[in-house]
């Protein structure tokens, strides 16, 4: 089931109206029917997973038990590193296998021995790689005495299953969540409203935007070698706001969903194509797994406490953890590694934490100084975009070849005014409300005049949606990783 | 609080107006709506051969009349996969006692039936058919059925508008004046699509009235029937094999139910005429899926895989019943 399906607007008011009427307020019943409805929610897409996910649940409860009951260190660590490594193999199986086989096999042929490798001919699980990391970060949690297990198998399960989040995140925390979870939730008109308000924003930014850019990016992508440079430049363009729209669209849904059941997740983008460099786009990028790799990643293998030479190892091991998350193709692992040469700088001056403001806050304009940092980030993410949405390495470097051909100052085909139109009108509204959460909250308690204002706002996003959104379930990007 | 409620829905319905307005006025997104379907009119090298008497019409060769609108035209796709084109290749495939094979392909996006026995008439003479094809479609009744007939010159077969786009019928002028409103329009068309896409059908909308003109025997049904009966004499008279070929609403081939009343209807009038070789166009689709057929959910259109199916099945039939049927067999 997506979020920008039918099946979800008959599914979601449902769940909701039950949550709030039929449960009478009770905790314990408001939980069990979020885990049936996620359940239920997870078994749409292919009911056979949902064994997966409810064994992954079971294995990280009984091995949080454990390690919580344990006498000695030594036991801790048996069933800390048993979860661990059962959670990584099923992640290794399911999403890495092929990719390994085939590349140990592409190596040994380099060397002039021939292999054919058994692959697997699986699914990838939707959702594999959110709901795993959401279990390694509870039991990882446990081990280092962070928090305690928790007792009661309904709420961790719910933890792991809630649907607004099961299937492309934002990765919650067990510290963040679980407290929510326990306690007693009361309906909350002004958050209600945010609520629907981020989740119109997120349909817009996906059904409109991300949907809309597709076509051109889709065009330029499958067939690089038929089109012009700038046509190949603008088809990059058009990804990088697709992928963005895309995801934060689903976490803007998902944010909202949960509002409106009152429990608040964790932000997942903060406007990133405004940030001044690579340090603050990976502040505002994708926030619950740049500060996952970080907290179970980054500081446990030291950190940036044993001088530059660690932090520059450090940081290459995160980012290359990151492209391989994203997904089992070089592709990914050479985006990642751009990700982090273009850190390297910040690193090295120590510069990676200048920018930890809103841009231009309380400005409409930003300085020229501050405009062209933002132009330098933006087109460097744009570059990176194209070896994460390349089909291989190989596609990629053409591509670039593409671009820095003798057409590149040519008009680009097919382009879409209407499309860029709306872009950047996007591009302003996100822009103006950049201090925000997201791009239609606004401070309660307003005058008669700025509720009409925002009503007016609202409509022509509804009616934008309507008009020019492409319908017909296209997937979520993110659902793949 | 109600003031609020009813301030904030006129807005709405106010910004949805202006914006309807604006996207139809200015094609505002054209270029990526999802699906397109083009229905210009595809002149054939046969139509010129015809012009120029090029055809030898006493001559040794098989000659077939392909009639209808768009739907049998191959709305939406390219005009070398639609019937005519698809049955031809298996038509010249299959030949081995006729010098040629001509498909003179006349059916005409958005034409009636007036439109089909007009031109049939126009080209019955000229072109002498041994087999004349007719894609029927249940929209073939809208439209000025009315018109006189002329023995309008062949050259003017392609500047001809069609009936439908020529002249609104009644039901639609009055259908507008009650949705001048595009916010109403906008809201009433796209629930109806909705709906039938699921199977059902809004109590007197365009689609609903199409099928009762059939199955309570209106006036444009009574009409139809008058000048098929004509084409049908006529080709019986010329010893024309006469097939027709009732197109079935392809994206809703999942719900049949909408359409037996009118299709009792149209079975009765044609098996009155047992010189017509009659196929209900849902049994070449029985046990299939509309979405394997179609070019949108919200439109009747086949898809070029569809017109392939229906050329082989109508080459099937046309193996049949043809008096030289052993020149098609290999």
């Amino acid at each position: 089931m997506l979020f920008n399906s039918i099946d979800f607007v008959v599914f979601f008011p449902i769940v909701f109206l039950l949550y709030w009427f039929a449960t009478k307020g009770d905790i314990k019943r408001q939980n069990i029917l979020l885990l049936i409805a996620s359940y239920f929610f997870y078994a749409c897409w292919d009911y056979r997973f949902l064994f997966l996910l409810i064994f992954s649940t079971l294995l990280d409860y009984f091995t949080g038990l454990k390690m919580g009951d344990a006498k000695n260190q030594r036991t801790k660590k048996f069933w800390f590193w048993l979860s661990i490594c059962v959670n990584l193999g099923f992640l290794g199986i399911f999403k890495y296998f092929n990719f390994f086989a085939s590349s140990f096999s592409d190596a040994l042929s380099l060397v002039g021995i021939r292999a054919n490798f058994w692959t697997l001919n699986v699914i990838l699980p939707v959702g594999i790689s959110f709901y795993t990391f959401h279990g390694l970060s509870y039991v990882i949690d446990i081990y280092n005495s962070k928090i305690k297990p928790e007792k009661n198998f309904i709420d961790y399960s719910l933890f792991v299953s809630f649907f607004p989040l099961l299937v492309a995140g934002p990765i919650e925390r067990a510290t963040h969540l679980l407290p929510q979870i326990k306690q007693k939730r009361t309906f909350d008109y002004s958050k209600a409203i945010d609520g629907l308000r981020q989740i119109l924003w997120g349909l817009f930014k996906k059904i409109v935007i991300a949907d809309n850019c597709a076509e051109y990016a889709n065009m330029a992508f499958n067939h690089s070698a038929d089109h012009t440079g700038s046509t190949l430049v603008l088809g990059a363009l058009m990804f990088t706001f697709q992928i963005y729209c895309d995801f934060s669209g689903y976490s803007d849904i998902a944010l909202g969903t949960a509002r409106l059941l009152g429990i608040e997740l964790l932000r997942n983008f903060a406007f990133p194509y405004f940030s001044r460099d690579i340090a603050e786009f990976w502040r505002r990028w994708h926030i619950s797994l740049s500060s996952w790799f970080r907290d179970y990643l980054y500081i446990p293998l030291g950190g940036s406490k044993g001088g530059t030479w660690m932090k520059v190892r450090n940081t290459f091991i995160i980012f290359l953890v990151s492209g391989f998350w994203h997904g089992a193709n070089w592709t990914f692992i050479l985006w990642g590694l751009l990700n982090a040469l273009y850190i390297m700088p910040s690193i090295l001056f120590n510069t990676n934490r200048n920018n930890l403001d809103i841009v231009a806050r309380g400005k409409y304009f930003p300085s020229i100084r501050e405009f062209l940092s933002i132009i330098l980030t933006f087109c460097l993410t744009v570059f990176a975009w194209i070896f994460f949405r390349s089909e291989s390495v190989h596609a990629a470097f053409n591509y670039l070849q593409g671009i820095f051909s003798a057409t590149l100052f040519s008009v680009p085909e097919k382009m879409n005014i209407d499309l860029i139109f709306i872009l950047i009108i996007f591009v302003i509204i996100e822009w103006l409300q950049r201090t925000r959460v997201h791009a239609l909250q606004f401070e309660p308690g307003y005058s008669p005049f700025k509720f009409y204002s925002i009503v007016l706002l609202n409509s022509i996003v509804i009616w934008a949606i309507l008009l020019w959104g492409v319908f017909g379930n296209k997937s979520f990007i993110y659902f793949q990783f | 609080m109600y003031k609020k409620i009813i301030i904030s829905l006129l807005i709405f319905i106010t910004v949805g107006e202006l914006l309807i307005r604006f996207d139809e006025a200015l094609g505002f997104m054209a270029e990526n709506r999802v699906v397109k379907i083009e229905t210009s009119l595809k002149i054939t090298q046969e139509y010129n051969m015809v012009k120029t008497n090029s055809i030898n019409v006493d001559g040794n060769n098989f000659r077939v009349m392909v009639l209808g609108d768009s739907y049998i035209h191959g709305g939406g796709i390219e005009f070398k996969d639609n019937f005519s084109q698809q049955l031809k290749v298996l038509l010249k495939k299959a030949n081995s006692k006729f010098d040629d094979v001509y498909i003179l392909d006349l059916s005409k996006p958005s034409s009636n039936t007036f439109d089909n026995s007009q031109t049939y008439f126009q080209f019955a003479d000229k072109f002498k058919p041994n087999l004349v094809i007719l894609g029927y479609n249940y929209n073939d009744v809208e439209g000025n059925l009315n018109k006189e007939r002329t023995q309008a010159a062949i050259d003017s077969f392609t500047r001809i508008k069609a009936s439908s786009e020529e002249k609104q019928s009644f039901i639609k002028k009055i259908y507008d004046v009650l949705y001048q409103s595009r916010f109403v329009f906008y809201v009433m068309h796209n629930l109806h699509d909705e709906l039938k896409t699921h199977g059902y059908i809004f109590p007197n909308s365009s689609f609903d009235l199409i099928l009762k003109s059939y199955y309570e025997n209106r006036e444009n049904w009574i009409k139809s029937k008058t000048l098929l009966q004509e084409v049908i004499d006529d080709c019986k008279k010329k010893n024309n094999q006469l097939i027709v070929l009732k197109f079935p609403e392809i994206n809703l081939l999942e719900y049949p139910g909408i359409f037996t009343k009118a299709d009792d209807s149209i079975n009765k009038f044609f098996a009155g005429n047992p010189t017509v070789n009659y196929i209900d166009g849902t049994a070449i689709f029985k046990g299939e899926k509309s979405k394997d057929n179609i070019l949108s959910k919200y439109d009747g259109h086949p898809n070029a895989k569809a017109h392939k199916k229906m050329s082989e099945y109508i080459f099937s039939v046309i193996k049949k019943i043809t008096e030289k049927q052993q020149a098609f067999e290999k």
